[in-house]
């Protein structure tokens, strides 16, 4: 990230001149109060929105004049585990969960062994043919952890993944989040809970205050 | 393969949301049985007109000092106009046999002699029965020097050829009113589908879809509303039909090519109006 900011409604600076480099295999956390930032900075990496100025460098694209078929492909090289969850109430675990390989014009062979492995892997069988409503916190969480990086994406975006958990479901949702970076996947997490930026303390924490990195 | 995913995400939202599909599919399926009823009534007037059309002559009634030769010669004139299908002599006699017949015997008993001229009966192709066309193929005809007069109820022509255009010409614009609200129906209830699912539109963008792979289980929809609409109203067309044709008076049903333009027509209406709705797709 190059000089970033992001200023809402004209006056509301959200983020302020943000510079920051995230390495592949890396994984980074950002630890700061509620309202610092946080968000707006993984709504702008995942192209969610776009930022006020300055320039974001993913994969060797910019995120300027970013539209159309590259904004797709920026899209759908990252995947989010969004605070809110975002999951889609309609649908069963396994649907929500093979989203975006429906999104990559997967088979429908292929999204059915995958979806199966990731269950497998979560520990998510029992819930396949679940609808969210019927899941406890910690599995609506691994559900939307699974989502995120059932593509295999180039980066992990976790936006407060442990915020509304009991800690025996946190810790289980942050050590997957650690097994997934041992595997080689880069991630970006964000987080205010201090004992998790302790737990990320063997690898980069950034310190986020009222839209500037410290 | 993503087409038919995307028919079947489409029959699944529909079975999700019963209620707005089916409201929606009622309300297509009885705006369009008016348009039906209309088409079915246009074409058994129109059936009605070609056959009371088909029954039609034109007579040609000669003077009495006319000579067998100037008959003769008449009949060849009459026999060589292009509207002429077929000719036929009437002598006085046969006249009034075909009168007595139809008033019988009595009203004719008191006279001497036989007062109605003879005649020539055209029976006229197709094409040229209408009245404009008749008057020409009459005014050509009274040149002749034995014609007395030629006949062929013009006012009656007139008269049923008018209330024909006017039927048509009402059909016509209640049709375009019916198929214009047809689109904003459809495009009001797909948008209203769109509303019901715009986390999951908005989701799906979020992850890289292309707007196609979120666009096309709405198409699918839209088709459906207006295919479902059709077939409804069609039924209901046939059980009237079926009711008239039983308990009131005999009618022909809409041909089936007719039906199926109709049908095509809906289906690319129902397209456009979805089609409509969905421009704000892509701006997510």
């Amino acid at each position: 990230m190059r000089n970033v900011s992001k200023v809402y409604a004209g006056k509301t600076v959200a983020l302020f001149d943000i510079n920051l480099t995230l390495n592949v295999g890396e994984l980074l956390t950002i630890f700061g109060p509620t309202g610092a930032g946080k968000t707006t900075l993984v709504k702008l990496i995942s192209a969610e929105e776009s930022s006020t100025d300055g320039e974001i460098i993913f994969d060797g694209f910019s995120s300027l004049r970013l539209k159309g078929r590259k904004l797709q492909a920026w899209r759908q090289k990252i995947g989010t585990l969004y605070q809110d969850l975002r999951l889609l109430k309609d649908k069963t675990v396994s649907a929500n969960i093979a989203l975006p390989l429906r999104v990559l014009g997967k088979t429908k062979k292929e999204i059915d062994n995958l979806t199966q492995e990731m269950l497998a892997f979560l520990r998510l069988e029992e819930r396949k043919d679940s609808y969210p409503e019927e899941l406890s916190s910690g599995e609506k969480q691994k559900v939307a952890l699974a989502r995120a990086i059932i593509s295999q994406p180039q980066l992990i975006l976790a936006d407060e993944p442990t915020a509304s958990l009991d800690s025996s479901a946190r810790l289980e949702i942050l050590n997957l989040i650690r097994g997934l970076n041992h595997l080689g996947n880069t991630i970006l997490l964000t987080t205010n809970q201090k004992e998790v930026a302790d737990f990320f303390s063997f690898s980069r924490v950034g310190e986020l205050g009222l839209g500037r990195l410290k | 393969m993503r087409l038919l995913s995307s028919l079947s995400e489409a029959l699944s939202d529909f079975w999700k949301d019963k209620v707005t599909t089916l409201l929606a599919i009622i309300t297509i399926g009885f705006s369009l049985l008016v348009l039906n009823f209309f088409l079915l009534l246009i074409w058994n007037l129109n059936q009605i007109v070609k056959d009371f059309k088909k029954q039609f002559q034109v007579q040609v009634y000669v003077i009495a000092p006319a000579q067998e030769g100037e008959l003769a010669d008449l009949g060849a004139f009459l026999s060589a106009q292009p509207e002429v299908e077929k000719i036929s002599f009437v002598t006085s006699e046969e006249a009034l046999k075909e009168m007595e017949s139809f008033f019988g015997a009595d009203l004719l008993k008191g006279l001497e002699e036989n007062p109605l001229p003879r005649s020539f009966v055209l029976e006229v192709q197709e094409p040229y029965r209408k009245p404009q066309l008749l008057q020409n193929l009459a005014e050509r005809i009274k040149t002749r020097p034995i014609v007395e007069t030629v006949e062929f109820g013009k006012e009656s022509l007139d008269r049923l050829d008018n209330l024909f255009n006017t039927a048509v010409k009402v059909a016509l614009l209640f049709g375009g009113f019916v198929l214009l609200a047809l689109v904003f129906l459809v495009a009001n209830t797909i948008r209203l589908l769109m509303s019901q699912k715009k986390e999951t539109i908005r989701l799906y963008r979020l992850m890289g879809a292309g707007a196609g792979l979120v666009l096309w289980p709405f198409v699918w929809e839209s088709l459906l509303l207006g295919l479902s609409g059709t077939i409804l109203s069609l039924l209901l067309l046939w059980g009237i039909f079926k009711i008239f044709q039983v308990k009131l008076f005999p009618l022909i049903f809409i041909p089936y090519p007719v039906v199926l333009l109709l049908a095509a027509t809906v289906l690319f209406l129902s397209f456009l109006g979805g089609l409509l709705s969905l421009r704000r797709i892509s701006r997510v």
